[in-house]
């Protein structure tokens, strides 16, 4: 359960190889055949499994969200958007074909100075746009000149990104489980708060924000610029990310299994925002050993915390995390032993 | 609890008798048992409070095996501890007094770095942390851990 100092219900970055991607560094595919799926150096999968869900049916297209211009005949609540728009850089070449790309490992070339910004943009120019190490929205040129865009944005903890037409970003705040909204004079908009672990963003065809609510199971549809929602899909298990497809009508969704807690129970946990120092303490230990990929033990800190201080309670949600690691090759079968024999 | 003070502080060697590298049973037979311990297997350490300081024996972050040495203090609110004359944990103007010395790293985190004199210094810039305000004195072979420490906002 390494987590940024969140009030999330729900936890599952340990368990997310894809957390570990771009920590400290931009990992550059040169050959891929969709920039939304991350090819995953440590051997795993970006994430557990991916679900697609459809979009346009009962679970989106019901109830109008604004009950405004905004939702019909194609007004978009952005402008302008169509197919989704290409915010990587101006309409380029289209992602090739999975069954065309070039035999996996696919090569790659390493960027350095990236390190706190666990998702990331283009801007209409090309820039990168992310978070750094001081919790600030930045943007750097493909020369490298980084600026500033906004100092200490929301609570600097963020999962998630989009760049929308009009030039601004909409950032998952993991921290206060919102979504932000930055302009490019620098304001920031507030769009929607009361989030539980907004995890992964895109924009869809419709000109709607769809994110992923990894604490409460589902994916939201939100208009970027009133905030008002609907449910678009529910009952996924732990979505860690959002993709749209060539199709216009199906989402992705990534699953990263993990330990489901009740909120007030995830608030005691060693690694949790509201521990303070001991909790960075705690979540930079695990991260030194995820690093190592000492998977076995990053993942006993969790196990032995839980299970001290809430025993008996997640022992069966501990052990199914325990053969999802196994599952995913982290952990050897006696690795697996000796954790669940820590479960209690 | 036995009200401690005023400590001196010897950067990276020592707080008063606490000197960093030694056991916890050395340091016991100088100053006594602690106010109160506890074994922590998740963190690998052993954590004893006297009065406002914490002491952490341990090893590196994310060791996989206890060390039973002095690697870290840290000092709260109402701590008594002197360097160089500053009152620490006390004097208003402890970050420009300090900056004399050294320049902290990272003035913009919550956490800044003294990284000649091994010092953390947590809620004493604009961003405040929960403890409101701690200092963490650490041991030369553990720079590395802290510095990283401080450089991560978050």
């Amino acid at each position: 359960m390494r987590s940024e100092p969140s009030q999330g219900a729900y936890d599952s970055s340990m368990l997310c190889p894809s957390r570990l991607v771009t920590r400290g560094s931009l990992l550059v595919l040169l050959a891929s055949c969709d920039p939304d799926v991350t090819v995953n150096p440590t051997g795993g999968g970006s994430t557990g499994a991916i679900s697609p869900a459809p979009i346009g049916g009962s679970p989106v297209g019901g109830a109008p969200i604004t009950g405004g211009a905004a939702t019909e005949g194609g007004a978009n609540p952005v402008g302008g958007m169509g197919g989704g728009g290409d915010p990587q850089g101006g309409g380029g070449e289209a992602p090739l074909p999975c069954s065309e790309m070039v035999a996996a490992p696919a090569p790659f070339e390493q960027l350095f100075g990236f390190t706190s910004s666990e998702d990331f943009v283009f801007d209409q120019y090309g820039n990168y746009v992310g978070i750094d190490s001081n919790g600030n929205l930045v943007r750097t040129t493909k020369d490298g000149f980084t600026s500033l865009w906004i100092p200490s944005i929301g609570s600097g903890s963020m999962a998630g990104m989009v760049a929308l037409p009009d030039g601004s970003v909409v950032i998952c705040d993991v921290g206060n489980g919102s979504l932000q909204r930055a302009y490019p004079n620098g304001v920031v908009q507030t769009i929607l708060g009361g989030l539980q672990y907004p995890n992964g963003i895109d924009m869809g065809p419709d000109g709607y924000i769809y994110v992923a609510e990894n604490g409460d199971d589902q994916v939201r549809r939100v208009h970027p610029d009133n905030g008002q929602w609907t449910i678009a899909a529910e009952g996924m298990i732990g979505p860690n990310g959002v993709a749209f497809s060539d199709d216009p009508l199906v989402f992705y969704v990534g699953s990263c299994p993990g330990l489901h807690m009740s909120k007030k129970d995830h608030a005691k946990t060693g690694s949790h925002g509201s521990q303070g120092t001991p909790g960075k303490l705690y979540r930079d230990a695990q991260e030194k050993l995820l690093s190592k990929k000492k998977w076995a033990d990053a993942i006993a800190m969790d196990v032995k915390d839980v299970s001290k201080k809430f025993p008996g309670k997640y022992k069966k949600s501990l052990r199914e995390m325990i053969d999802y690691a196994r599952s995913q090759d982290l952990i050897t079968d006696a690795q697996k032993r000796k954790l669940k024999g820590m479960c209690k | 609890m036995t009200a401690l003070g005023p400590l001196h502080f010897d950067p990276m060697v020592a707080i008063g008798p606490f000197g960093f590298g030694a056991t916890w049973k050395t340091i016991e037979k100088m100053a006594g048992e602690p106010d109160f311990f506890d074994v922590d297997d998740v963190m690998k350490e052993r954590r004893e409070t006297r009065d406002k300081l914490v002491l952490y024996y341990r090893g590196p972050l994310g060791a996989t095996r206890q060390v039973n040495r002095l690697r870290c203090i840290t000092l709260h609110r109402g701590a008594d501890v002197l360097f160089n004359g500053i009152d620490l944990m006390n004097d208003r103007a402890v970050v420009n007094k300090l900056s004399d010395l050294d320049k902290p790293l990272y003035p913009e985190n919550p956490y800044m770095v003294f990284r000649e004199l091994g010092l953390i210094l947590g809620g004493f810039g604009r961003i405040k942390i929960k403890e409101k305000k701690l200092i963490m004195a650490y041991a030369k072979d553990a720079r590395r851990d802290y510095e990283e420490f401080a450089a991560k906002p978050f």
